[in-house]
């Protein structure tokens, strides 16, 4: 992590309220507060409804907050000069893998955003192979992305994010509509971005599984941040997420009933292997 | 109104470059009340399997039995076995178009026929089914949350009054409040006597749920059992990329570890208990 310089994103005070001053009004993002810094892997859990969408959507000018302020890389996303740097800088893959695709091959895909930055054709062509091969698509390149399997489509959305050299990548419930392979697969290249290419990721999701991987947990509930922290902060005992509708992880249930049973583990354990570690060890000493 | 299917083969696009075989002399029966899963990778021919069992599609070889009729040989019985055998498809709440949440569950009786009083004693009895208030009713579908969404849409499928329910998908996509929520009401209308059939990938909803799981592969029955029989042949599945429930998996990783742990394992206090007797059992050994 590299904490020179401002956080990468800022929410300062910021809000989003749906049909601002009209009857029905929704406020969907209170007064936030809230850094990512660059490198991070923030994962960001809320329920249907919590605000976590609004919220993303702030992060790269899809939504400029209608209270308050939300500056990446010290630019305000309300300033209209800097919006194309701005999601260059950060970019979003989606929910639905069929909502986001537009071009008829795979590598076509890819070189969408680079076309229209103007990019010279040689560069253009590096840039492809090189983002398809580190995500694994480089046998993909030719085929058409409406017959690729979900996991793959978010692959390739994921590439077509990747070739315009973001800082960050903001993923909505992106996994949400896999399969188990397909979940597997992303959240694979997920991780390589983050250790490999220092990329800050911000992962929307609501499977707890998938949240205990990231770095930090921010907790999403009714447009504020309930809890804020790592994930064994979070979902030790920090929050009560039965009240934010959230479940808590297999892995800590299990830690938690064999601490009420007496035994004498960490009932903030979160990871399937450090379980595996406690419970052989509690074994080996009795 | 138990559904079997006798080695059933179905062929897309027959005769032509696109011809595939999804469905290769398949047979599944279901009894009266049974809840079952069907489970299998992306494109192994489980929506074509489903389809199959309330006459959406007919078979290519073998038959398709209902209740002992055999299905598409009278085609206007179709749409009576449509009625009875209900469908809900994935991401239902997308079907979704009414102004209220009335007129959209109301709008297959009223296809029906039925008069008014019918009509809204249904919905009165299908929204209260799916656990939803009888006030949501006037409200418009469109400003409910994703699992309510997802509700409404079931109830429009069970005010068909059907016997048996097939659902694809039921819970993804839902929050985990959402889905318990869902899980619930699903269990309770299989209590209720309706015959529930449920393709999913999500292996903690089969946990939950169904009493019995089809596995599917290509287009074949690989593995026919007991739920608990099924999640016990953990290398089966893994060699076909499904999941295990993540409990059973925990249980999984322990065994490696060569704690002599079950792995018929199903929910969180089957787990805490399973490992409880591991620490226990070892105390009695050493003292």
């Amino acid at each position: 992590m590299n904490a020179a310089g401002p956080p990468l994103i800022e929410f300062r005070e910021a809000g989003f309220t749906y049909r601002r001053g009209e009857e029905g009004e929704i406020p969907a993002v209170k007064g936030v507060s809230l850094c990512i810094e660059r490198g991070e892997f923030v994962a960001v859990v809320g329920s249907n409804g919590s605000g976590k969408s609004t919220l993303a959507k702030m992060m790269n000018a899809l939504l400029v907050p209608t209270e308050g302020d939300v500056v990446v890389d010290g630019m305000s996303t309300a300033d209209e000069a800097k919006v194309w740097d701005i999601r260059r800088m950060v970019g979003m893959v989606f929910q639905n893998p069929d909502n986001q695709l537009v071009s008829t091959t795979v590598e076509e895909e890819v070189a969408f955003g680079l076309e229209n930055l103007g990019v010279p054709t040689d560069e253009m062509h590096r840039v492809i192979d090189r983002v398809l091969g580190e995500i694994g698509l480089g046998d993909l390149r030719r085929r058409e992305p409406h017959n690729l399997s979900g996991g793959q489509k978010q692959r390739v959305a994921i590439a077509a994010v990747l070739a315009m050299q973001p800082e960050c990548i903001v993923m909505d419930e992106a996994t949400s509509m896999l399969d188990p392979r397909g979940r597997l697969d992303v959240m694979e290249t997920v991780r390589h971005l983050c250790r490999d290419r220092n990329l800050a990721v911000v992962f929307i999701t609501h499977f707890m599984e998938e949240a205990v991987e990231a770095d930090r947990v921010v907790v999403f509930s009714d447009g504020t941040v309930a809890t804020d922290g790592t994930p064994r902060n979070v979902f030790g005992d920090g929050i009560d997420l039965d009240a934010v509708g959230l479940d808590v992880p297999v892995v800590t249930a299990l830690a938690r009933g064999l601490v009420d049973r007496g035994f004498g583990l960490d009932p903030a354990t979160t990871r399937l292997d450090e379980l595996v570690e406690a419970v052989c060890q509690l074994r080996s000493r009795t | 109104m138990p559904i079997a299917l006798e080695n059933v083969t179905y062929v897309y696009a027959p005769d032509t470059p696109w011809e595939q075989e999804a469905l290769s002399g398949v047979s599944v029966e279901v009894q009266d009340g049974d809840f079952l899963g069907i489970v299998g990778p992306t494109g192994s021919g489980k929506s074509t399997l489903i389809q199959h069992m309330n006459g959406l599609l007919l078979p290519t070889h073998g038959r398709v039995l209902v209740d002992g009729e055999e299905v598409g040989k009278d085609r206007k019985a179709l749409r009576a076995l449509r009625r009875k055998v209900g469908m809900v498809f994935q991401y239902p709440e997308h079907q979704l178009f009414e102004e209220t949440v009335e007129a959209d569950i109301a709008f297959g009786p009223k296809n029906l026929g039925l008069d008014s009083d019918e009509i809204a004693e249904r919905v009165r009895w299908a929204v209260t089914s799916v656990g939803l208030p009888d006030d949501i009713l006037e409200r418009s579908p469109f400003e409910l949350s994703g699992g309510q969404m997802r509700r409404v849409a079931i109830a429009g499928v069970l005010a068909m009054r059907g016997t048996v329910l097939i659902l694809d998908e039921p819970t993804s996509g839902l929050d985990p409040r959402g889905r318990a929520g869902l899980v619930e009401q699903l269990k309770r209308l299989n209590r209720a006597g309706i015959t529930m059939i449920m393709v999913s990938h999500s292996m903690e909803d089969m946990a939950q749920l169904v009493n019995r799981i089809v596995v599917l592969s290509e287009g074949k029955v690989v593995i026919d059992d007991s739920k608990r029989a099924v999640f016990s042949r953990l290398e089966d599945l893994a060699n076909l990329s499904l999941d295990v429930p993540r409990v059973t998996n925990v249980m999984l990783e322990m065994r490696r570890a060569g704690l002599p742990v079950p792995l018929d394992v199903l929910t969180v206090n089957e787990g805490i208990e399973a490992l409880c007797q591991v620490l226990r059992g070892s105390d009695i050994v050493e003292e």
